[in-house]
């Protein structure tokens, strides 16, 4: 077996684990609510962020605001 | 604020969907075998346990709506979106109060909820293993809801420019105040993108962070840090090593 079948498994057990087939709210869907407010900019957007390119920065050139932005809390 | 080239085709739209992963483990040629309940092997408590309500019905509310919380937290709770496991706190209103903004992982939440998790599968998928898995869904979600932000501040910023007499109902610098779509549609596209993005790719969010600049270098400590925090003391207190699995082809891991 290959990780990639781990990660499948264990994202399989997460939707289960969360109920998330039957969860009002995090079911996990793109409502045709959603297709339509997000637009043709979705993709582009998506994916400037899982590269971790720059889309919104404090000055042009500047990395993406986001990625300092990760915290921990306890609450 | 600078807004990057973003490159807008009609093929980039999002058709509806719904993922669902029964289908997902067929092309591996093995089944998909949660075992039975009365098999699980629960994880000691540890002194972080708090309990998470997964059932979700109590927590819609406070998920779907923003919310105004304690005035004296950490985070600014102006418009702040409150999941069970993380919060994001969008923009904030003012650049120069840019204090609250940015994702919040509740760690002692997911670590109580992911005990759980992890003790339903079975012993082949390493609680360190699992748990990346765990973060790494749960941050996406969380990346989604920024994303979001974007893309609405983005629209706005194009319909203001076009037309100027007929300012939007929201202030240039409202930001916090984001409504692309209503809440429900929006946590349930955030979550759609979460369980895709960690389908689709094993990269991490530590993965994406190394090829940032070292000033990043922070962000990525926590993140490693999460994945490892605690999970020898509490999750494997009997093996003084532990197999990491590489999440990449190539990736370096602590090979026991």
């Amino acid at each position: 077996m290959k990780p990639d079948y781990f990660r499948i498994y264990a994202l399989y057990a997460l939707w289960k684990h969360w109920g998330r087939n039957a969860d009002p709210v995090y079911r996990p869907r793109v409502t045709a609510i959603a297709s339509r407010a997000i637009g043709p900019m979705w993709s582009s957007l998506w994916d400037a962020h899982r590269r971790g390119a720059p889309v919104i920065a404090p000055q042009q050139g500047d990395a993406d605001l986001i990625w300092g932005r990760i915290y921990v809390t306890d609450k | 604020m600078a807004i990057g080239p973003i490159s807008l085709f009609e093929g980039n739209c999002l058709p509806e969907d719904e993922w669902f992963p029964p289908h997902l483990l067929d092309r591996f040629g093995y089944p998909f075998l949660l075992i039975p309940e009365s098999q699980y092997e629960p994880w000691g408590e540890g002194p972080w346990a708090e309990d998470v309500d997964y059932s979700l019905g109590g927590l819609i509310e406070d998920s779907v709506e923003r919310k105004r919380g304690d005035p004296a937290a950490d985070i600014d709770y102006e418009g702040v979106v409150e999941d069970p496991l993380a919060y994001y706190a969008p923009y904030p209103s003012d650049a120069s109060s840019r204090k609250g903004f940015g994702i919040y992982f509740r760690v002692k939440k997911m670590l109580s909820d992911f005990k759980r998790f992890h003790s339903k599968l079975p012993r082949f998928i390493p609680p360190d293993f699992s748990w990346r898995v765990y973060v790494t869904t749960v941050f996406w979600h969380e990346m989604a809801h920024h994303v979001v932000q974007d893309a609405w501040l983005i629209q706005e910023g194009n319909k203001r420019q076009r037309s100027s007499s007929s300012p939007s109902s929201s202030s240039p610098s409202d930001y916090s105040g984001y409504t692309l779509m209503p809440r429900q549609d929006e946590e349930g596209f955030c979550e759609y993108m979460a369980f895709t993005a960690v389908e689709r790719s094993a990269s991490p969010p530590g993965k994406a962070l190394i090829n940032l600049p070292p000033r990043h270098l922070p962000t990525n400590e926590m993140i490693f840090f999460l994945a490892d925090w605690d999970l020898d003391r509490h999750f494997c207190p009997q093996s003084g090593s532990r197999t990491k699995i590489p999440l990449l082809p190539g990736e370096i891991g602590d090979e026991a």
